[in-house]
Formats: C-alpha cells, structure tokens, sequence
C-alpha cells in the first residue's frame, strides 16, 4: 500500500512536468526566416513564429500588442543581434521579461559567429542616410551564414531542452547536408555570372552576392533608406551602361517605380526576390527562398 | 598546359611511330591506316582535354566560396566591451518646430509666431537586471523647462505584471498616451486639451499592466490600472489644480489581429479624481476609443481613429480661487481622425473634433467647440517630418477662426519611445 501511495505521489508530482515537456518550446523570431531556420532545427520540439511580417520592409515594422504577448510567453526569443530590427528594444521592454533582455537565459542574436560586412569605421553619422553602425545586418542571405544561425540555434535548443539535443543535431546535420548539397547546385547554376555586377534597390544582398561571386556597389536609393531621387537615377543608369549592368534586384516591399525606369533606360531586367522566408509564395522555406532567388536572377543576367 | 605538352608529347610520337611504319612498309595504304588511326587518336585526345577543362572550371568556381566548416558547437569569443560607454544611456532629442498662424488677435502661446514648441530630450537605460529608467526633460522658447517623464519600469514581477513608477504619460485613450510627436496631427485633439490638458495628461503615479488570461494570437486584451497625484495636465479641466490627493485610472484594451494587413482596437478607460481642493474624488471620467488599420501594400496604409470622454460630476465646486463655479453634469467630447499614407513619402488626413465645456457658460454661448482639421504631411526620411495642418476653429464665443500650422519634426541619436 505503501509502495502504491508513494508511486501515486510521483506520478502526480511528475505528470505536470511531463505534461510541460511534451509540448514544443514557444521560439518567436523577429524575422521570418530566423523562424523558418528554427523550425528546421527544432522539427516537433518548436512552434516558431515571427513577429515582422516578410511582406513588408524589416526597418519599419509597428509591433502589435499581440506582438508583446508572445514574447510574453516565449521560451525563446531569437533576433538578428544588430540594428536591424529598430523596434525590437521597445517591444522587449514592454513584454517585461528578464529572460528575453540582451543577455537573458532565452534571448539569442542570431549573428553569433557570422563574419559581418560592412562595418563602418570612424564616426558614423545620418548625413550617410539610415547606416547600420554594426554592419551589414542582412547576412542570413548567405547560405553559409544560414549554417552557421542555424548551429546558434541548435546549441541553445539544446540548452533549453537537453533531452532533445541528439535530435537538434540530427535536423542540424541534416539540415547542413542539403544546404551543402543545395549549395552546390546554385553555385553551378551562377558559376557562369561569376565576376558579373548586379544593381539594387537597397544595399542588403551584399551577402548573396558575395557568396556567389557577383559585384555590388550600385544601389537606387542615393543612400540607405534614402528614396531615389531623378537626379541620382540619371547617374545609375550611365553607371549601370558602363559597367554593362543586366540586372536589378529588389525586394517584393520596395517600390516599383524606380527600378522599371533604370531597367527601361539600360536594357536591365528587374528580379524581384525574396529577402525573407514567405515574402513570396515561392519562398515557403530557406531552401525554397534561395532557390528562388538564385534562378530568378540567373535568368535575368 | 601539361595536358597540352602530353597532347604534344603524345602527337609526337604518333608522328614518329607513322614515320617509322612509313619507312618500314613503305606502303600508301599502310600509310593511310596510320594516318587514320592518328586522327582518331587526335580526337579522343581533344575529347579529354575539353573534359578536364570543364572540370577545372567547376573546380575554381568553388575554390573560392567559403570553405564548410565543421559545425561548431561553441560560438567564437564576444568582441571585448569597451570600458565607460557600455553605460552610458540612450540619448536621443526630438525637436518640434511649429509656425502658426491665426486670425485671432490674442497674443497667445505660439500665435502668429515661429516657435521650438518642444524639445524633448530623452534618456533612457537599465539600472538593473530588474528595472529601467526612462526620462523625458522638455524644453521650450515659450515655457520653462519641465519634466515630462521620469518613469522606471520593472518587469519579471509576479502574475506577469509590468510596473511602471514616476512620472509618465498614463496609459488613458490613445492620443493622450502618446507623445506629440507621434500625433497624427500637430496638436492634440481638442476633448484632449479641454479634460485632460494641452499636452495630454502626464503625472506622477504608479500604474500596474497585465495580458488578460483571454488573450490569444488573434485577441489580445490588456488591463492597465493605476493611481496618479491629482489634478490633470496643463489647462485640463477633467479634475481640479490640487495635486494633494491621488487619482485613479484604469483601462482595458483589446486588439484584434484580423490579418498581417490589418487590425482592429478597441478600449475602454476610466478616470476617478476630485475636481477641487477638499480632494473627495467625486469627478468620474469615462473614455471609449477605437483604432483601425489596414495596409493596402507595403506603402499605402489607412487608420481610421475616433475617441471620445464622458464625464460625470457634481454640478458645482470651488476653483483654484475658492470661488463656487457651475458645471455641467455630463460634459462630453469627440474626435475622429482618418489618416492616408498614399506614398512612402506623403501622407493626408482629416481630423473633426467636438467637446462641450466643462463648466457652465454665460447665455449665449455656443454649446461646444468644433474643429475641422485638414493636414498633410511629408516624410523627409525616418528622421524628419514635415506637416501643414489647416484649421477651421469654432469656439464658444462664436468668433470662428481659421488657423494654419507648419510643423517640422526632428530626431536625432537613439529615440525610443516605449510601446502604448
């Protein structure tokens, strides 16, 4: 009777626990794609979602107050560690929750271990338009990079929930493989745009053009988040004709306007890409996202 | 080029050998079985070269992507924090720049002037792993220096309650929880400046705010409560002058999440205070409010807002002069406000405003002022905005005006305002 009592008492005293951990662990990301990449890593362990919807523009994001309740009641908040996201401190502030400050035991900057580009050096000012003072912050971009986020959020999966590590590295290894595998088929498919210039609407494909051996360095906006102006796109277009510019890239959210001018004018062609898992309906995942991006703008150069 | 000494090498000695059989067979059909053998051996020869050049082709394509590295468990070391300025809070100023223009004699604060309305200088920091501090010191080339928040907030407090502790903007309605210059408008809505103050309502107090046990993804509802030191903000007439004996507020809030594109809130507050110096709170404030929002692209957005305050009161007290002043028993006022952002850089909108007094006016008077605002607003970047507000006033002595504002707005270093 004895034994039966005591065995009552642990199972009561265990089946709220167990009850915990079977369910999946609460991971808000600020981007979509932070959450994809966790949803690879974590598979059934995580219910991931994101609070910027992919269909509009990171920068400019008014968080909701549903917004503050997830992060309420995440178990892991992951964001991209720069200054991407300039509305991220205040809605950390307003969920009021030790754990998801910088620091806390269930916050992780995702750009752990990622070589930034791009870093200003001296003094950095707004005359130079809406700069990011601690780099380039778009570097999910690169597939490498991706790796290298998705080992981030591998390793505090782990510390959360140990008892589902061996299944963490099980998705990361896997996830790790095909990205390699994937990674080779796109470099094959761009190797002949190796060396090849590319404008832009904004400076955040440095990354993805980096990894595939393309060149930067024309943008449409005058400056960071600064709109084009007439004056600045007859420059950009005698630009684009000398150095013989087949392409402008440009996320879903920005305008239209500009780049289908400069494309008229310079015989370009305009590929519009996805900078974030879900921007686009052919980008549902990482992988899918990428491989969008990479046909789309192998058939425009 | 070693393949092509090979070919060479190998070309070569097919001659030589051909020469040889030549010299020994001396024969023309030998001679062209050889020669015909040569030119097969030729072609698989250049088959392989075009292979192995392909090869190396791909083979530098990928030498120079970043070579995989092994997954790492550990993440490299964290830069070293510089000493001293790791400290050192978030400063930020906005400066609110405002020309206007009237057909009213009155030399009041800001008529027929340029003026620095405000501004604001904000700081902000945590103190520690429990709480931050925010503070807000405004100033102005109309009135002396003031603080307008000095608010330290805590989190991580038991049932998941944020406390807020100073001087703050109160979390009552919509327009006045905001700063100005995150107004729709250039200035507040007139029930606003009437019952709660020209800037809004901003007192010392302490204010409690949790999610309701409701609230979900697709519903939130947030509760808010909390007890300020009396009276209301400058001009205000919701409460009396006296600052003796605390107020009560509360506000519940609920938002609708309809899509990405789109959202819907609703709220209710009330306010508790007394209108005169024996500080009996007798004075009950009933707010409702309602804000829509809907995206039509990335660039084009649609608000749609409307408020409005019911008070209910005794129909007499003594003002800040001791003297017995009427009121009316249930003053109440309005605002509705449609704002289009059309472009990513131009913005329009509309704003009808209404509010009765708060006391009884002479025989003759107009029942309530009414204003018709028309603005347009020009986003110079994140940072600076431009603003020509027109405005077709009604007061109470019937003498309409017709006013017109030119608002430009400026923020430099870090500028955070928290979340409403």
């Amino acid at each position: 009777m004895r034994i039966l009592k005591v065995l009552a008492f642990i199972l009561l005293t265990a089946a709220p626990g167990l009850a915990e951990s079977a369910k999946p662990l609460r991971v808000v990301a600020t981007l979509s794609t932070f959450a994809d990449l966790a949803r690879e890593v974590g598979g059934e362990r995580v219910d991931a979602t994101s609070i910027a919807s992919p269909r509009f523009n990171p920068h400019f994001i008014e968080p909701r107050p549903s917004d503050v309740l997830k992060l309420k009641r995440a178990d892991l908040f992951l964001h991209s560690g720069l200054d991407l996201e300039p509305w991220r401190a205040a809605l950390v502030d307003a969920a009021a929750r030790p754990e998801i400050r910088p620091g806390g035991r269930r916050e992780l900057p995702l750009s752990t271990g990622i070589t930034l580009l791009e870093v200003p050096s001296g003094q950095v000012s707004r005359a130079e338009g809406d700069i990011h003072v601690l780099g380039n912050p778009h570097y999910w971009m690169s597939p490498e990079n991706a790796r290298i986020i998705a080992s981030n959020i591998a390793t505090k999966l782990s510390e959360l929930e140990p008892e589902s590590a061996e299944l963490f590295q099980g998705n990361l290894k896997r996830f790790a493989t095909e990205l390699e595998s994937r990674g080779a088929a796109w470099r094959t498919l761009m190797a002949p745009h190796r060396g090849k210039t590319v404008a832009a609407y904004h400076n955040q494909w440095i990354y993805f053009t980096e990894f595939f051996g393309l060149k930067g360095g024309i943008f449409l906006e005058p400056k960071p988040g600064i709109p084009p102006s007439p004056g600045h796109l007859i420059a950009v277009v005698e630009n684009m004709k000398q150095q013989d510019v087949r392409a402008i890239v440009q996320s879903s959210y920005d305008p239209a306007d500009a780049a289908r001018t400069v494309a008229e004018r310079t015989g370009a062609n305009v590929a519009v890409v996805a900078s974030n898992v879900s921007e686009i309906p052919e980008a549902k995942t990482y992988l899918d996202m990428i491989d969008h991006d990479v046909r789309s703008l192998a058939g425009k150069l | 080029m070693k393949i092509m000494k090979g070919l060479g090498l190998i070309v070569a000695a097919s001659l030589c050998f051909a020469e040889t059989s030549f010299s020994q067979t001396q024969s023309v059909d030998s001679v062209s079985s050889e020669l015909a053998k040569l030119r097969e051996s030729v072609a698989a020869l250049t088959e392989l070269v075009k292979t192995q050049q392909q090869q190396i082709s791909a083979l530098e394509a990928k030498q120079t992507a970043p070579a995989s590295q092994p997954v790492r468990a550990v993440p490299p070391a964290a830069a070293p924090v510089r000493s001293g300025t790791q400290y050192l809070p978030d400063i930020g100023v906005v400066a609110d720049i405002v020309a206007s223009s009237s057909q009213s004699d009155e030399d009041e604060e800001g008529n027929d002037r340029l003026s620095a309305r405000e501004v604001e200088i904000v700081l902000g920091h945590d103190i520690d792993p429990y709480a931050r501090l925010d503070a807000t010191i405004t100033f102005s080339d109309e009135e002396d220096p003031e603080l307008e928040e000095a608010v330290v907030s805590y989190w991580g407090l038991p049932g998941d309650v944020k406390a807020r502790i100073g001087r703050m903007r109160q979390k009552v309605g919509k327009a006045t929880a905001m700063h100005p210059d995150s107004l729709d408008t250039v200035d507040e809505p007139l029930v606003v400046a009437r019952y709660l103050g020209v800037e809004g309502l901003f007192r010392t107090g302490v204010e409690l705010s949790t999610f309701s046990p409701l609230s979900s993804d697709a519903f939130t509802q947030e509760l808010i409560v909390g007890f300020m030191e009396g009276g209301v903000g400058e001009e205000g007439e919701l409460f009396g002058e006296t600052r003796r004996a605390p107020s009560y507020y509360g506000r519940l809030v609920n938002f609708l999440n309809i899509s990405d594109m789109t959202s819907f809130e609703f709220g209710g507050s009330y306010l508790l205070g007394s209108a005169d110096t024996d500080s009996t709170p007798e004075v009950h404030g009933f707010g409702i409010d309602t804000t829509f929002n809907h995206h039509f692209n990335p660039t084009q957005k649609l608000k749609l807002q409307g408020e409005m305050y019911l008070q209910n009161r005794p129909r007499s007290g003594i003002d800040s002069d001791g003297e017995e002043i009427g009121y009316d028993n249930n003053p109440f006022g309005f605002y509705a406000l449609a704002d289009y952002r059309f472009a990513k850089r131009w913005g329009t909108g509309f704003r009808f405003d209404y509010v009765r007094p708060t006391a009884l006016q002479e025989d003759g008077a107009e029942s309530a002022e009414r204003a018709y605002n028309g603005y347009i607003t020009f986003y110079q970047s994140e940072f600076a905005r431009w603003r020509f507000q027109y405005q077709r006033y009604q007061p109470l002595d019937g003498d309409d005006d017709n006013r017109f504002f030119l608002q430009g707005t400026f923020a430099i270093g870090t500028h955070k305002h928290q979340l409403s």
